[in-house]
């Protein structure tokens, strides 16, 4: 039920956008960014509960329990990141959407450094000297 | 969650408002106000977004340990 208010919001924000755009090409991004924020703030709750569901699940798993974390920042890094660069795209700014991009990848990475080396001396221990 | 989708319209008739505005200054021959009355709409625009986008952003650091 919840996805054909969504649908209709996103098509309202995108018909009015398109109006502005002929108007006052100015407030078209103003009203692109409120309408995919507001889109997002309705998801939340479910969001919320699909990732308290992943820590439950992952608190009873005691291998994964340092990682779990790890990917929750990784998720949100790369959704911000995606988020800004598509807004980015929209203003027909291609330059700086590619830049968050990259740093969004540079950041990720540099999460995800602690996982690569617990995995390489995991590695080395396997190997028999 | 209907305050929300208002803000859209409200965007919306804000920038049709200050589109039309412009104009009618435009033939009075006002070329400065008209510059001002953009300026305005586009600042109260923003600050109705910015209280959109920092709570956007607190939840988000919030939900995924930022």
């Amino acid at each position: 039920m919840d996805i054909v208010k969504i649908a209709v919001i996103g098509m309202i924000g995108a018909v009015l956008s398109i109006i502005m755009k002929s108007y006052k090409p100015e407030f078209s991004i103003h009203l692109v960014l409120s309408t995919v924020l507001i889109i997002f703030i309705m998801i939340l709750s479910k969001l919320e509960i699909v990732l308290s569901f992943f820590q439950s699940i992952s608190s009873e798993i005691n291998i994964n329990k340092i990682y779990f974390p790890v990917i929750l920042k990784i998720l949100g890094v790369s959704y911000v990141a995606d988020f800004t660069a598509q807004i980015c795209k929209d203003a027909g700014e291609g330059a700086i959407a590619n830049k968050v991009e990259f740093a969004g990848k540079v950041i990720i990475m540099y999460i995800a450094l602690p996982v690569f080396l617990s995995i390489i001396d995991l590695i080395n221990r396997l190997i028999p000297e | 969650m209907d305050m929300d989708v208002d803000l859209i319209f409200k965007i919306a008739t804000i920038g049709i408002l200050v589109s039309v505005l412009n104009q009618v200054l435009l033939r009075a021959g006002r070329e400065e106000q008209a510059m001002m009355t953009t300026l305005a709409g586009i600042i109260v625009v923003l600050f109705m977004i910015i209280q959109l986008i920092n709570n956007f952003f607190t939840t988000v650091k919030t939900m995924f340990q930022l």
